[in-house]
């Protein structure tokens, strides 16, 4: 609705995922299937967050579920870029000890 | 998307707004319930509980300065309660005023969200501030919530049985969401952010262990909990507070600075994270150190039957500890947050705020059912059809019932609006130096909700009118005869289709020589014109009609009488006045229960039909021709030995045929006179849904409205009240 996902696969294991609006309630779901559907196999994830407009606590719910399934299946996760409204809600949450 | 969000914050904040009004409302009356008895302790809690209601949620609101103001009170009053401060006359004045002040604040942010207070708000809450401060247990500074017996510290725990105590210096907040938290549009952020705002977030842990895999998780559900180690100067209610508004959706667990070991344990074992990992938390976090988590896990391994560092708990094992957990002294504050609750749910249980809109739209179609039922009960007449008429008897009798029922929901018992009358009694009679009595009566008097809000602002006008004219000073009274202190009733009750209410007082009554001379000064009557008492009164609701001799700023001003009555007519009602000197004046308001669904009866002239509310007629008989001839001139019958006008309503809606042999009168009555109308036919009950008719209409003097009939025929309603009241049927002498 509100959010763009730009998925581009960099490598054999390893893609990128550039979110583009409002992480939140209302586009969750959406963000869901597009990584369930596209983001098999891959190992190695990067998130480019800078543009996320907004982002609220199921937004960053979100940002951990898939933290956890990567870290779980053996790849590795980094936020590139976290944008204002990213940084803020990290800052407020902190990382979650995972 | 968005839209939808911001929406249900306009909503949530209309909501405040209406619920602050209603606190505000409970506020007053508590008030003025202590002040007539210093030790209503019942009276005092629902007092404190107002307050502290409209400052958590103002607070979530972001009305810092209401935040701000209300806790001065809640401090003062939470002192009250525990014995340390003391209740007085004064202060119960001065909370009187914040109760407008904070009154005229709701009202500047409902205007404007972002409402900047003008210096008249400021001056006010300074000057209330300056004075509620020498209540303040506390003393001064106003943010300092910490109870003045626990020496700035709460209390250890009685967890503890072993005084072990925590070194951390700090609060433990531990919270676990509801699933549904986001879809009820409630974001915890929010919430943490607020509270970050009021103290210090030294860390946070956010605990993701009940999040399932992508492929398994809805991501709109919430998985999450937090711990938080936290640092402010608040008190528990404080915390409590800022996760009011979703109290709901999210379980919330606060440990006070240096808590005993033993409420440690009792979080761990209340969570549902195995211990291990929730220990590892709060020491992460910082509440817990390295030793007491130890001797933590030790004794919450004990309790659970497990040996020492024992992992995976065996579930029966935390069941049983949950049980027995129950059976624990529970602190103070828990119970009273829990029956504080049980007492919101109990209110919300009781009642449901409807949009008057729809409620409107029910009557509509409630209306438009009425109407077509009586088309069908009407059809089934004629075709005679023994089954289907019985079955049309069934449903006429339950579409009698919903219309009732419909109707009932917009009775409001006048009773509230009554007890608001008390502060301005209170408050006048302080400022005029008369001692009042204020009576109610039949506060429990049901009447349409918008009639209640317009009546609202006539009675205010009499009771003033009362105070300020009729109820002398108090040695201007002994000197009279009678006891010091007036008396004020108001009233209400039924009367034969109409509500009355009644606002009377033991005053000095109207002084008949004053009216008189001012009747004759501005012309309403001839210098030596013979007048009734009753005549002469009403003039005084004539514009401009004053004969107070001192204008004071309550009343006087000869306006406002006339004011009244326009607007009692307004709404199809009649005012009258009695008043003997010396003896008090009566003022009786009469107000039609006005619904758009009456029960009519249904009369026949000439061919045309005509509905009368059934609830105005008094008796039907029957009349010969030669009972009434000879009488053309008088219009007046012998009705058991009283005299009752009447009037032929052929000839009043200009129909000149020749009358039948036979007539029925029917005797109707509103505000205790009685007039007879000469018809031709009665056709019998009718349930009548009120048609206004059309502005071209508008000059119908004794029409109300109209109604359709089952056959489609229009019917007229009468103006019973307006025909009683009018020239035709007062000269012929109905007093």
């Amino acid at each position: 609705m509100k959010l763009k996902v730009v998925i581009r696969k960099t490598g054999e294991d390893e893609a990128v995922v550039a979110l583009e609006g409002e992480v939140t309630i209302y586009t969750v779901q959406k963000l869901r299937e597009a990584f369930l559907a596209r983001m098999k196999g891959t190992c190695d994830l990067k998130l480019d967050l800078s543009r996320v407009s907004k982002i609220d606590t199921a937004g960053y719910q979100f940002l951990l579920a898939v933290k956890r399934e990567y870290l779980s299946a053996g790849g590795c996760v980094s936020y590139a870029d976290a944008g204002g409204e990213v940084q803020r809600i990290l800052d407020l949450y902190g990382t979650a000890i995972c | 998307m968005s839209s939808r969000k911001k929406y249900d914050i306009k909503k949530a904040r209309e909501t405040f707004f209406a619920e602050s009004a209603e606190m505000l409302g409970s506020m007053e009356a508590c008030l003025l319930n202590i002040e007539k008895d210093f030790n209503d302790m019942d009276s005092i809690n629902a007092l404190f509980r107002a307050v502290h209601t409209i400052k958590g949620s103002s607070g979530m609101f972001n009305l810092g300065e209401i935040e701000r103001f209300t806790h001065i009170i809640e401090n003062i009053l939470d002192g009250i309660r525990n014995g340390i401060g003391v209740i007085d006359g004064t202060l119960i004045s001065i909370l009187l005023e914040c109760h407008d002040y904070i009154k005229l604040l709701l009202e500047t942010f409902e205007r404007e969200e972002s409402a900047v207070l003008s210096s008249d708000l400021i001056n006010a809450r300074d000057d209330l501030t300056s004075r509620l401060n020498r209540y303040d247990p506390a003393g001064s500074p106003p943010v300092s919530p910490l109870r003045a017996g626990s020496g700035g510290r709460p209390e250890p725990s009685e967890n503890s049985p072993d005084g072990l105590h925590v070194s951390s210096d700090h609060w433990h907040i531990s919270l676990r969401f509801g699933k549904d938290v986001f879809r009820n549009g409630l974001d915890p952020q929010s919430f943490i952010t607020y509270l970050g705002g009021k103290g210090q977030i030294i860390n946070i842990a956010a605990i993701a262990d009940a999040l399932p895999c992508l492929a398994d998780m809805d991501p709109e559900s919430c998985y999450l909990g937090f711990e938080i180690a936290y640092q402010g100067a608040v008190d528990k209610r404080a915390i409590e507070d800022v996760f009011e508004f979703m109290k709901d959706d999210c379980e919330l667990r606060i440990l006070p600075p240096q808590s005993g070991i033993g409420e440690y344990v009792n979080l761990i074992n209340n969570l549902n994270e195995p211990p291990m990992r929730i220990g590892d938390i709060l020491m992460k976090v910082g509440s817990l150190t390295e030793g007491e988590l130890r001797v933590a896990l030790a004794r919450q391994a004990a309790l659970s039957g497990g040996g020492p560092g024992t992992e995976a708990q065996p579930l029966l094992g935390r069941i049983m500890v949950e049980d027995k957990m129950v059976h624990k002294p529970v602190l103070d504050a828990a119970l009273e947050k829990q029956a504080a609750l049980l007492k919101a749910e109990e209110h919300r249980c009781r009642s449901i705020r409807i949009d008057s809109e729809k409620l409107d739209e029910l009557i509509n179609i409630v209306g438009e059912l009425v109407i077509t039922g009586a088309a069908v009960k009407q059809a089934s007449e004629s075709c005679g059809e023994s089954t289907l008429l019985q079955s049309v008897l069934t449903m006429s009798r339950l579409v009698e019932d919903v219309r009732d029922k419909i109707m009932n929901i917009r009775m409001v018992q006048i009773g509230d609006t009554f007890t608001r009358f008390e502060r301005i009694v209170r408050d006048l009679s302080r400022e005029t130096g008369k001692e009042v009595d204020f009576i109610i009566n039949g506060g429990d008097t049901e009447l349409d909700k918008t009639l209640i809000e317009k009546i609202t602002d006539p009675i205010l006008h009499l009771i003033r009118n009362s105070l300020d004219h009729g109820i002398d000073e108090p040695d201007e009274r002994e000197r009279r005869g009678k006891p010091r202190r007036g008396s004020l009733r108001l009233n209400a009750y039924h009367e034969t289709g109409s509500v009355v209410i009644e606002v009377a007082d033991d005053g000095s009554g109207l002084d008949r020589d004053g009216i008189y001379g001012k009747a004759v000064e501005l012309g309403y009557i001839q210098p030596d014109q013979a007048i009734s008492d009753n005549e002469l009164f009403q003039l005084i609701f004539e514009p401009g009609f004053s004969t107070a001799r001192k204008v004071t700023n309550i009343s006087g001003r000869g306006v406002g009488m006339d004011v009244v009555k326009r607007n009692i007519e307004a709404l199809r009602g009649s005012v009258i006045l009695e008043s003997g000197e010396g003896a008090g004046t009566t003022v009786r308001i009469h107000m039609p229960l006005t619904l758009a669904i009456i029960d009519g009866f249904m009369v026949q002239v000439r061919g045309s039909y005509y509905v009368i509310p059934l609830d105005m007629v008094r008796e039907v008989f029957e009349i010969t021709g030669d009972e009434l001839a000879g009488r053309e001139g008088a219009n007046i019958i012998n009705l058991r030995g009283e005299v009752l006008p009447f009037m032929r309503l052929c000839e009043f809606f200009g129909a000149n045929e020749e009358a039948p042999g036979t007539e029925f009168v029917v005797v109707v009555e509103y505000a205790r006179k009685r007039a007879g109308l000469l018809v031709e036919a009665l056709i019998g009950e009718f349930q009548t849904v009120i048609k206004p008719l059309g502005r071209l209409f508008s000059g119908l003097q004794w029409v109300s409205g109209a109604t359709i009939l089952g056959t489609g025929d229009v019917a007229l309603i009468l103006d019973v009240p307006r025909l009683i009241q009018s020239g035709r049927l007062a000269q012929t002498g109905a007093a």
